[in-house]
């Protein structure tokens, strides 16, 4: 159950090379539900918004993104989750310059910060955890590794009318401290029923290096066939179990 | 048989109950399927033996009334979040405590980048508490090649309206 809100975050993450942002705008949010498949039977678990707004500062004026996965009332007598993920980054780029991981989920509680150096190839980061510890380190990062939830953004930035089915993209994340290879499958696009309506859709096939999610095809997401390319469907299948991501609404689109 | 009909009927409605109270109440359809079947045998070979023990009525009872709140719950209850008051304080503190560090870091950025951000919605509130020391408009300097370049459109005169008194309170140096 702990693993299921970073799974979701995993499942959407994509990273690229220096596309330009023409899909993300400023205060777009987008509200999804995630659901547990219990004996064959989803439940739904938690909720998960993702939400962009400008942060201005003296240099420059960035764009936020975060994430939120807050599970319903009636599991936070069983399993509290309250996730807090942000980055922030490059409008046009989606680079990211700072990123938080803030969890608390069924008592267990961490933190974890990373301040990116992009021309030194590295990363600080500072974890924190019960009891006051903390641990800073310093971690070398490759070219292109972004966080979970620039990564995440980044998938809508590829250009998929280019793409052959079949066709694959490679991506680096850094989670825990760790860098994490994976990669992302076009296969096609589908017309799907959800929440905002019937949709064409990219389908995507997501992958990752070690086994955290499994199987080739397993792992999907569906964006929306259009300049915003909103991530509207998930499915995921993780050693516990599986369960999916369906989206309820969808405001401040740029397009 | 029928003894063990009856057991299994029990356990199954108990199961039912236990699942229909929990978060997880659409999985006791299962036990509450399987409670009525066992029970239903188990009635069915009473009759036929003749004798009906009381335990059977009562595992189709309780298994009907966990059905009816796991029906209940799944009519009838929304699910949606409560108690993010916390995580929403923790955003805001977070968003305060990144622009600081921002604020210290070389973030890279291509100016020309920031000249097409010009479709921000700024809020109005935002505004208002902008704060503007009177010093810095002293200090503006207003170039009179800028004041000579100046175009006035005729048709923008005709239609302002002046008024007398703005007239007899204009001090012209």
């Amino acid at each position: 159950m702990k693993r299921i809100p970073f799974l979701i975050m995993l499942l959407l993450a994509i990273s690229f090379t220096n596309a330009q942002n023409t899909a993300i705008g400023f205060n777009e949010k987008l509200t999804y539900t995630a659901s547990y498949n219990m004996s064959g039977v989803l439940n739904d678990i938690a909720q998960v918004t993702m939400e962009t707004s400008p942060v201005k500062t003296s240099k420059a004026i960035l764009l936020r993104l975060k994430c939120t996965a807050v599970t319903y009332s009636k599991w936070d007598d069983f399993f509290k989750i309250r996730d807090l993920y942000e980055s922030y980054v490059n409008p046009k780029t989606l680079t990211p310059y700072l990123y938080s991981r803030d969890i608390n989920e069924g008592g267990y509680y961490k933190y974890m910060k990373y301040t990116f150096s992009h021309k030194s190839g590295t990363v600080k980061s500072l974890m924190k955890k019960k009891n006051d510890y903390q641990e800073n380190k310093t971690v070398n990062i490759n070219s292109g590794t972004k966080d979970i939830v620039s990564t995440i953004y980044n998938l809508r930035l590829i250009d998929f009318n280019r793409m052959q089915v079949g066709a694959r993209k490679s991506f680096t994340i850094i989670f825990d401290r760790k860098e994490t290879k994976g990669q992302v499958t076009y296969l096609g696009k589908e017309t799907i029923n959800t929440a905002i309506g019937k949709k064409e859709c990219y389908k995507l096939a997501v992958g990752s290096s070690d086994k955290v999610l499994q199987g080739s095809n397993s792992n999907l997401v569906w964006l929306t066939a259009d300049a915003n390319k909103i991530l509207v469907y998930g499915k995921f299948k993780i050693p516990v179990g599986n369960g999916e991501l369906k989206i309820k609404s969808a405001t401040g689109l740029k397009s | 048989m029928r003894q063990t009909l009856t057991i299994f009927a029990v356990i199954a409605s108990v199961f039912t109950i236990i699942f229909s109270v929990l978060p997880i109440s659409n999985l006791a359809i299962f036990p509450g399927i399987a409670a009525l079947l066992l029970a239903g045998g188990a009635f069915y070979l009473s009759k036929k033996s003749g004798e009906v023990k009381k335990l059977i009525p009562f595992s189709f009872i309780l298994t009907t009334l966990a059905l009816l709140l796991t029906f209940y719950k799944a009519i009838f209850t929304t699910t949606e979040v409560e108690d993010t008051q916390a995580l929403e304080t923790k955003e805001i503190q977070f968003e305060e405590a990144a622009i600081e560090e921002l604020e210290s870091l070389d973030l890279e950025i291509d100016e020309s980048e920031l000249k097409e951000l010009e479709d921000i919605e700024i809020d109005a509130s935002e505004i208002e508490e902008i704060e503007i020391d009177a010093s810095e408009i002293e200090s503006i300097n207003i170039d009179d090649a800028e004041i000579e370049s100046l175009e006035i459109n005729e048709n923008d005169i005709i239609e302002t309206e002046i008024e007398s008194s703005d007239l007899e309170n204009l001090e012209i140096n």
